[in-house]
């Protein structure tokens, strides 16, 4: 291996996915806060104040606690099955961000000459993205389906009957979700003519619109399956509070069933990213052929990315705060008799009006 | 404190400060509640939570109801010896660390419940960091709690914690908890009782034609019809008194027992209250029965909502209702001992409590499946700490996937002995017990329990005093209401109404507070009157808010109303038609929201309501849907009479001028030897109403609330029987939910308004 794939292949890659994972923990750490903020400020309270100023630390003080209580493992439980679950949730959540693009392949690194060694390092560029995969929208997906495996095995571990129930519900909501998902993200996929999520990007660049403009529909569709994949409401039954007292992690506490909560924010990052990166033009400011506007790229690309994530991360929780939740089987027939129809309709309009229009190839 | 060499100590101080401060930090600013709330207290709790106080800004609002994701327990409530097993298994499964608040007088120490079910104190069986007082304690004094905890985690300096040794036994309880011993009555009241007079009207009349054999005896007292019939055909009596146009009793309001000892040949007496929809007669039925064989024919088959009241009548007398399906203990918990009802049960008697039984749900699943020969249902126990049964109703189902196939419920868990507890006390120390039967709206119970004695004295209480409890009863209302509302979405999923809906309520608690210096549990109704003036600025306190509170209902109404998912949730859910609810003795909302109009402001109007312009809704198919509509109306009701009683606002004295009843004026204690005698006698020996019974009744936030109250002219009463809207209504629930969803269930309960003060007295 000489020195540039080294640093292609290995350095660079190990850099990004340390500042990444020091983000995303971050951010998702904060994002509960967020949460908790915004919820109270919809329902005229403060929300956490006394743990730092703000109660900006409070997330930092939930997470040394979790990690330091006690972990009970039910003597009726399949110990190893128990013990893997959370993990097998967390991983999947975590590693899709491998592909998600949050800036242009837009960092130039200058060629130098490493003093001593009087080795060359040649000039590069790389972008805000570990890797631009050719393929990246199958890795989302495949797996983000993986997290769903992590939610079955822990509630049927746990040997109790709610965890069961919760997990239950939750397979057969993110299994039928899952297809109309699929449906949804294929009319993106016919005008992009690609399954890279940078050039999906870029092809929206190029096409003069984002995608939203030209796919309303794909996007509602994604996006209401995006909220039933991540268990939220109104679609968070698997951990319905009222009903399933906490769904499939009842039987978890401490540092498990943090891992559990961090691998369910995580996916509602992804969703947004994915939501942002498909349909909303990634990291593309507003307006990205209108020259006039040309001062708004002063503001860096991933910038852009973040606040658009942001908003989606705010509906969120806007749902939450405003919506009952659905009845089990009322998810199911929205699932498969409205969702999926309206889903495969959309993509055979797309599919005709791309042949016809001759696509943006 | 353990005592460390001097050297060890630094060295350990020096290694392990910043770490175990760091932790302590951590966990002292992330204290997640799980709220064990049974009672009244856990409306206080509620109330902190909401927007006025929120316990969010001590990173304590995440309510977590999986015992091992708590930190710490938070008891709130009344625990008796029925809910002390299933106490103590919760904290059992909670991780370490771990703390415990006791909140309440109930949970510290029993409270002033010193009777046969209720546990005195949850030291008993768990270990408890720190202790509220107060009946209920503020919120303010809640947020000290934590504050005390989190002042005692930073103290401390253990890096890790061992499980604290499990106290694997329950501790037998004393049996010495109560206030006063039993009289045995005297014969004045048998003599009354048993005695037969000439009856006007047309009920008495008809009766006594249509069974000139079965009448002992039959009475007028107060307006009241009360007729003793023979115990053995009081199935024929009963099923004419339904089923006949002439009487149309279509709703049986109670049943219950009186103990007379052995003043009477016949111990006890089966009482029976009811009412006819169709012509407003009301009428009280009762037969003798023997001590040697305690029983009677059961009245389950004519009325579907004799059930619960015939049990809890077997449960607390002992009588047996000869042909009733399934008559098991109802209130008191399976191992107990004796039937406290009873004259001669030491109010303080308690058994302990081992266990929680399986209900007969389980073995009828198990012999369906064995004669079907499929598999065993899973059998799934919601609650009682299951936060969908806001903390104290159980139920076993047997359920295929997530549908109800076949569900039992069983109440209890809150059962505080409030009938044996108010033979105990004198008439006015009965007052704040009231106030804990629906302690959502604590008001009208205290309204409704001096009615009777009033009425027991045969007295009208003034015109201003009448305004005050029309004003802040339907004040209550509203505030009963959008807890019922905000719970029930709350239940569904949309959390927001919960706050919403404690924002307005927070205002009226303001009102009371300003009346009485009471926020939940008021006490503010006396017999006769209310306890003092309302103050100088309470013309205006109403009128603000009588503006204030519109906006907060509309928010919840734009939210809800049209809402697909919440329709999608509640229409159709649990509907039930008029018929079969007047069958189980439904009242109140619930009732309405079937389409009857019965509303006993309208009906049978006391203190002015018939003057008062306001319009009944009534629902049409009596499902989830049609309670919200019908709750969220009468909400928009109580404020225009409230708007129309506070404008006619008459003055004159708040209590009545009665020296039998009230406290002469201070004045003339401290001037003259009459009003000064008057004064000793009734602080002494309180209120001694005549010899008599009587029935009161009152549109309560949830139906019916009525109460029947025997005197025997003495300072106590002697029987006090409560019968709660609830308790009717929640019978019907196990017969409602089956085939539904799992999920319905918590719709369903959420909106029928459940109050376990009141259910389960
Ligand atoms: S009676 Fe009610 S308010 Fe008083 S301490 Fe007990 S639970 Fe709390």
């Amino acid at each position: 291996m000489n020195l540039d794939s080294f640093i292609d292949w290995i350095l660079l890659p190990l850099i990004k996915i340390g500042i990444l994972f020091g983000l995303l923990s971050l951010v998702i750490a904060y994002l509960t806060l967020l949460e908790r903020k915004i919820i109270a400020f919809m329902q005229v309270r403060l929300g956490p104040m006394r743990v730092g100023p703000h109660g900006l630390l409070q997330p930092i003080a939930d997470g040394i606690k979790l990690m330091l209580k006690e972990d009970i493992v039910p003597s009726r439980a399949d110990k190893i099955v128990f013990t893997l679950a959370p993990v097998i949730t967390l991983i999947p959540a975590f590693i899709v961000f491998a592909v998600i693009p949050f800036g242009p392949r837009s960092i130039h690194i200058p060629g130098f000459t490493i003093p001593g060694l009087n080795v060359q390092v040649a000039e590069r560029t790389t972008g805000f993205f570990i890797t631009d995969l050719n393929i990246g929208l199958l890795y989302v997906l495949a797996v983000s389906s993986i997290g769903i495996l992590g939610i079955i095995l822990g509630g049927w571990a746990s040997n109790s009957k709610y965890p069961l129930l919760g997990a239950l519900r939750s397979a057969a909501q993110m299994v039928s979700y899952e297809v109309a998902l699929g449906f949804s993200i294929m009319g993106v996929l016919m005008m992009a003519g690609t399954l890279s999520l940078v050039e999906i990007v870029n092809a929206q660049k190029n096409a003069g619109a984002w995608y939203v403009f030209l796919q309303p529909v794909g996007f509602i569709l994604f996006f209401i399956c995006g909220v039933a994949e991540t268990n939220r409401a109104p679609f968070d039954l698997p951990e319905a509070e009222s009903e399933l007292v906490a769904g499939f992690h009842t039987e978890y506490s401490g540092f498990r069933f943090s891992l559990f909560f961090l691998a369910e924010y995580a996916a509602m990052i992804v969703v947004s990213s994915m939501a942002v990166t498909l349909f909303w033009g990634g990291w593309l400011r507003p307006f990205p052929n209108i020259a006039a506007l040309g001062f708004l790229g002063l503001v860096p690309g991933f910038l852009w990315f973040a606040l658009k994530v942001l908003v989606f991360l705010y509906f969120y929780l806007w749902f939450r705060a405003s919506w009952p939740r659905y009845r089990y089987d009322q998810l199911m027939k929205i699932g498969w008799q409205v969702l999926m129809p309206i889903a495969i309709a959309n993509v055979i309009v797309t599919a005709v009006l791309v042949l016809w229009l001759g696509g943006s190839r | 404190m353990k005592v460390i060499e001097p050297e060890t100590q630094e060295r350990e101080n020096f290694f392990t400060t910043t770490a175990s401060s760091l932790i302590n930090w951590a966990r002292k600013g992330s204290l997640w509640p799980y709220p064990f709330g049974t009672a009244c207290c856990a409306i206080e709790f509620m109330a902190t939570v909401s927007s006025h106080y929120d316990l969010a800004r001590f990173g304590s609002e995440v309510v977590r109801f999986a015992p091992k994701q708590s930190d710490v327990l938070m008891v709130l409530g009344t625990i008796n010896d029925k809910m002390g097993p299933v106490l103590k298994q919760i904290y059992d499964q909670m991780a370490e660390p771990r703390w415990v608040i006791s909140m309440g007088a109930c949970a510290t120490c029993g409270g002033f419940y010193r009777a046969y079910h209720v546990m005195q104190g949850i030291d008993e069986i768990v270990p408890v960091d720190v202790y509220i007082p107060g009946c209920p304690p503020t919120p303010e004094a809640v947020l000290d709690a934590v504050i005390k905890l989190q002042q005692q985690i930073e103290a401390d300096t253990r890096l890790s914690y061992e499980r604290h040794p499990r106290q694997t036994k329950l501790k037998t309880p004393e049996v010495n908890a109560t206030v006063h011993a039993l009289e045995p009555p005297p014969r004045a009241l048998v003599r009354f009782l048993d005695d037969n007079q000439e009856v006007k009207g047309p009920i008495a009349e008809a009766f006594k034609r249509r069974f000139p054999e079965e009448v002992v005896s039959m009475r007028e007292f107060r307006g009241d019809l009360s007729i003793t019939v023979k115990r053995e055909n009081i199935k024929q009596v009963l099923r004419t008194l339904k089923n006949d146009p002439e009487f149309d009793f279509k709703m049986l309001l109670d049943v219950t027992a009186v103990d007379y000892l052995s003043e009477r040949q016949s111990r006890y007496d089966v009482v029976y209250h009811m009412l006819s929809l169709s012509n407003k007669h009301r009428l009280r039925l009762k037969a003798a029965v023997p001590a040697d064989d305690p029983s009677i024919d059961t009245a389950v088959d004519i009325w579907k909502g004799a059930d619960w009241a015939e049990r809890e009548a077997f449960d607390m007398y002992g009588i047996r209702f000869k042909g009733h399906p399934d008559l098991r203990r109802i209130l008191t918990h399976s191992q107990f001992e004796g039937h406290p009802l009873r004259k001669d049960f030491p109010p303080g008697q308690r058994t302990m409590c081992t266990e929680t039984t399986d209900l007969p749900v389980v073995e009828r699943a198990r012999k369906y499946a064995e004669s079907m020969g499929i598999a065993h249902p899973t059998i799934l126990n919601v609650g009682p700490q299951h936060p969908a049964m806001h903390g104290t109703f159980r139920l076993q189902v047997a359920a295929d996937g997530e549908k109800i196939l076949d569900a039992d419920s069983e109440i209890g868990y809150l059962h505080r002995c409030f009938e044996k507890m108010s033979e105990t006390h004198t008439y006015w120390q009965v007052i704040p017990f009231t106030d804990r039967l629906n302690y959502m709206s604590s008001m009208m119970n205290g309204v409704t329990y001096a009615m009777s004695v009033e009425k027991m004295f045969g007295v009208d209480i003034p015109k201003r005093a009448q305004y005050i409890r029309v004003i802040l009863s339907e004040f209550s209302r509203i505030a009963d209401h959008l807890v019922c509302v905000g719970t029930n979405l709350v239940d569904l999923g949309a959390l927001s109404n919960f706050w919403y809906g404690f924002r307005p309520r927070e205002e009226i608690y303001d009102l009371l507070e300003s009346c009485c210096g009471g926020r939940l549990t008021v006490s503010y109704v006396r017999i006769g009157g209310v306890a003092q003036d309302i103050p100088a600025d309470f013309v205006q306190r109403v009128r603000k808010l009588l503006e204030t509170i519109p906006p907060y209902v509309d928010d919840i109404e734009k939210m809800n109303r049209h809402n697909k998912i919440f329709k999608l949730r509640s229409e159709g859910i649990t509907a039930i038609s008029a018929e079969d609810a007047i069958d189980w003795g439904f009242t109140g909302p619930t009732l309405r929201a079937c389409g009857v109009p019965y509303d006993i402001r309208k009906w049978f109007p006391n203190y002015d309501y018939d003057q008062f312009e306001f319009d009944i809704p009534v629902g049409e198919r009596g499902d989830v849907y049609d309670r919200y509509l019908v709750r969220m109306e009468e909400i928009r009701q109580s404020l225009r009479i409230i708007k129309q009683a506070i404008e006619n606002l008459p003055e004159g004295p708040f209590q009545i001028d009665d020296r039998r009843i009230s406290l002469p004026p201070k004045k003339g204690v401290y001037s003259n030897i009459e009003d000064l005698m008057n004064h000793f006698e009734l602080i002494q020996d309180g209120i001694l109403p005549p010899i008599g019974e009587v029935y009161s009744y009152w549109e309560a936030a949830n139906g019916e609330l009525g109460f029947y109250l025997v005197s025997n002219g003495a300072k106590r009463p002697y029987r006090l029987r409560c019968r709660g809207a609830c308790f009717y209504i929640f019978q019907a629930f196990n017969h409602m939910v089956k085939g539904l969803y799992m999920s319905d269930v918590v719709a369903a309960l959420g909106s029928l308004n459940i109050v376990a003060g009141e259910l389960e007295k």
